[in-house]
């Protein structure tokens, strides 16, 4: 039976990891802009243009 | 649909803007062509305005962090960002900009963030430029809180999800005898969870009940934190004397549910932003005669003199050193410039529309004077159901668990106690406080995707029992159909005509200086404004007008440019009603809604198939102040306004909402703005907002019900740990449901 009490604790582990990883991604500021990142993905593609003609 | 010249998105025809016979979908693209577009690679050869002088003292409290010697980060909110080329316009600004190192724009919060070198350039030229390109800044002054809140959501989310899974065992027949040890870890690690949950995200909810019983205002967050703290204290209870699991798990839901929708109603509106009011042109220091140099506001002391440039804001009450002009149609909503001699008394808020000023502090400001200048007004009620519901629903649930607690313990002392708890309970209106942020939350939404942004969920309410439509005429039933003929201008009468239009605020004054460009100004003498006739300056002993063709006595086009009485130039603005305002008018009337029209021009005869709708109710050369005080009082009322000498009217009425054409630098303080292009579809905004209005009504009704039912089941005792777990998250959840569904099926 004592099992199920490992399986629990890493099963819990687990679901802490990925709270953890949330916690830190938003203080990194991952969700303060999801617009963003999107179109800054275009940027380069406006410089290469820009430099290249 | 046309496409913007630069970005080739789909060009809003309500933020068009033409540039060189180019169309682009906002000012960020037009400058963005012009220096990327190798015509002009050096950028803007800058003649900065210097409005932004007073900024050259900000610290932390406005966003700026000192990062080491010559590394400082500035946080700004640039309410112009538009598109991806402001973006990338901005983000490449350190190429024009000597000393800017790196630009990071948050596109969802229009927030951008500027590492600089502050030994090549000031915070004063950074702000000038970005002024000059088209994103006037608006300094942050409260920071938002956005990251704990989703930090918040994911905590009760995890702390949700696994306080129902360990909860579920004992749903599914985990008994003591089955197995004593798991049973118990189960049921202390919900606990745990729940625990986590309150303290963390539901600590929003205890907080306000606390103010609100402090402060004596009956909100509805009062039963919500009785509500959690009995359903918190009877579940550790339960727990502790071995009798059940408690409803830990169901507290861990309610929060869950409780924060996300106070999470979505935030969320909904967050990319557009609203207020660019008095506060953001407000100084943060100002040069002080007296000491030589740039002062904060609070380090200000009686008797210091110090001076104002010209658009700049009196932050103070001060004595006037000189002759003066100055705008109080921020505060009063009179738009007539003052002439002030010295020694006359001028006020905060004031803003100096001649040549710089001297004057001298009358009373020092104190620390909370300035802040308070600085603190927009928070008039946002948190209440969606008004505060006497709250305070006969808090009441009687009072009154009812007392009650019971009473009767049963006389019938059973042993349970009294429990069952007088459980009414608390079930009756914690979680389910009704959720009806309206998520029905409302919904439909803003779906309403910004029909052209028209609440500022708040409450707006919509109001807008749904809107029963008198106050229209300003000027930009909002008229739109403009221009020809400018200003070809046979010197520059030089062209930087007087600019300086005249640059100081006032009329529609057509606007217009004119979009025409004129940007460009130097001149020193006027001599600057007069006569209402509903036209501008009148005098420079270098000439006398330039600008004015209607009647006021002039010419003929030709409407607005005339006039120099000692010789018509140097025409500006045909036409400004001819908008297409299908009957059908408009009509439509409104047949939801029961009342026509009022309010002009700041003189008057002039209305469209003949209109008369049924104003009869007797148009009002013309009416002040922004009068304007107002005709909407005061007004019940129902909603303004539908276009400009700055609108504000007034719009914070006086329930609702107000700005009809904007294009501009987005500068969205007056009101309740919602309405894309100009939309504005035919108001009858099926006003239709929409009503069906969700009585949709909100419904799913009150269901969430009563489920009270009643749950009081009902408490008072009898049959209230079982079941019946009380399924019963609390299926009320939240389906009610949420319904709403959200319906808010998109009534579409």
């Amino acid at each position: 039976m004592n099992i199920i009490f490992l399986l629990l604790f890493f099963s819990l582990l687990i679901a802490v990891v990925f709270l953890g990883a949330f916690l830190w991604s938003n203080r990194d500021g991952q969700f303060e802009d999801v617009e963003g990142p999107a179109m800054r993905m275009l940027r380069d593609e406006q410089n290469k243009s820009t430099t290249n003609s | 649909m046309q496409k913007c010249q630069f970005c080739e998105q789909p060009i809003d025809a309500g933020f068009k803007i033409t540039r060189d016979g180019n169309d682009y979908c906002c000012t960020g693209c037009a400058t963005a062509d012009a220096m990327l577009g190798g015509s002009d690679q050096e950028g803007p050869s800058v003649k900065l305005i210097d409005r932004y002088s007073h900024l050259s003292l900000i610290d932390h409290k406005e966003g700026l962090d000192k990062i080491n010697g010559n590394h400082w980060q500035w946080t700004i909110q640039l309410p112009g960002i538009h598109c991806t080329s402001c973006l990338i316009l901005l983000e490449r600004m350190g190429e024009w900009l000597p000393g800017v190192r790196d630009v990071r724009v948050a596109f969802s919060t229009k927030q951008a963030v500027v590492q600089f070198d502050p030994e090549m350039i000031s915070v004063s030229r950074l702000a000038a430029w970005l002024d000059f390109v088209g994103y006037p800044p608006s300094i942050i002054t409260q920071k938002k809180k956005a990251t704990s809140e989703i930090a918040e959501l994911g905590i009760a989310g995890f702390a949700m999800g696994n306080a129902m899974m360990s909860a579920f065992p004992e749903y599914f027949g985990l008994s003591e005898e089955a197995n004593f040890q798991l049973l118990y870890f189960f049921r202390y690690s919900t606990a745990f969870f729940a625990t986590i949950s309150l303290m963390v995200a539901g600590k929003f909810y205890l907080i306000n009940a606390f103010k609100a019983v402090r402060y004596r205002q009956w909100s509805l967050d009062i039963p919500i934190a009785l509500g959690m703290l009995a359903l918190w204290g009877w579940s550790a209870h339960l727990l502790f004397t071995g009798q059940s699991g408690g409803y830990f798990d169901s507290l861990s839901g309610l929060i869950f549910f409780l924060i996300l929708g106070r999470f979505l109603q935030g969320r909904t509106y967050a990319a557009f932003s609203f207020e660019r009011t008095v506060d953001d042109f407000l100084p943060i220091s100002v040069f002080s005669l007296t000491r030589g140099e740039f002062v904060r506001l609070g380090d200000l002391k009686e008797g210091e003199e110090y001076q104002i440039p010209t658009e700049g804001i009196v932050p103070v009450k001060s004595t006037l050193m000189g002759k003066a002009e100055l705008d109080y149609s921020f505060i009063t909503g009179e738009s007539e410039l003052q002439q002030l001699d010295r020694d006359q008394t001028i006020f905060a808020g004031a803003r100096n529309a001649g040549s710089t000023l001297i004057a001298k502090v009358l009373q020092a400001p104190t620390q909370s004077e300035v802040e308070g200048l600085w603190k927009s007004k928070d008039r946002e009620t948190t209440g969606w159901v008004s505060e006497s519901i709250t305070a006969t629903f808090t009441i009687s649930v009072l009154i009812i668990s007392f009650l019971a607690t009473f009767v049963w313990w006389f019938i059973n002392p042993d349970r009294a106690i429990e069952i007088g708890v459980s009414v608390l309970i079930i009756a914690c209106p979680c389910a009704l406080s959720l009806a309206a942020p998520f029905a409302y939350g919904t439909a803003s939404k779906l309403l910004s995707d029909m052209g028209l942004y609440m500022k708040s969920g409450l707006g919509i309410e109001k807008l749904a029992a809107a029963q008198r439509f106050f229209w300003d005429k000027t930009g909002t039933l008229t739109e403009r159909a221009s020809s400018v003929n200003i070809t046979e201008l010197s520059e030089s009468n062209k930087s007087v005509f600019r300086a005249m239009v640059g100081r006032s605020s009329h529609p057509v004054s606007r217009l004119l200086a979009q025409y004129l460009q940007e460009g130097p100004k001149a020193t006027l003498s001599r600057w007069e404004e006569h209402v509903g006739k036209g501008i009148e300056a005098e420079f270098e002993g000439q006398t330039f007008a600008l004015g209607s063709a009647q006021w002039l006595n010419t003929t030709g086009d409407q607005t005339v440019m006039a120099i000692e009485g010789h018509v140097v130039g025409g500006f045909g603005s036409e400004f001819s009603y908008r297409a299908n305002l009957t059908e408009l008018f009509q439509a409104i009337s047949d939801l029961g809604g009342e026509h009022v029209l309010i002009s700041g021009d003189h008057p002039r005869e209305l469209p003949r198939n209109w008369s049924k709708y104003f009869e007797g109710k148009s009002h013309f050369n009416k002040s922004p102040q009068q304007k107002s005080s005709l909407v005061q009082g007004q019940k129902n009322a909603v303004f539908l306004g276009d400009g700055l000498n609108d504000v007034q009217a719009m914070e006086s009425a329930d609702l107000g909402i700005a009809v904007v054409e294009n501009s987005m630098s500068y969205i007056p303080k009101s309740g919602g703005v309405l894309l100009a292009n939309q504005l035919l579809e108001l009858p099926a905004m006003i239709r929409y907002s009503r069906r969700v209005r009585s949709l909100v009504k419904w799913a009150y009704m269901l969430s009563l019900l489920y009270n009643l039912s749950g009081v009902a089941l408490a008072l009898f005792g049959a209230l079982s740990p079941v019946v009380a777990a399924i019963l609390m998250p299926l009320s939240s959840i389906s009610v949420v449901l319904f709403v959200v569904l319906g808010a998109r099926a009534l579409r």
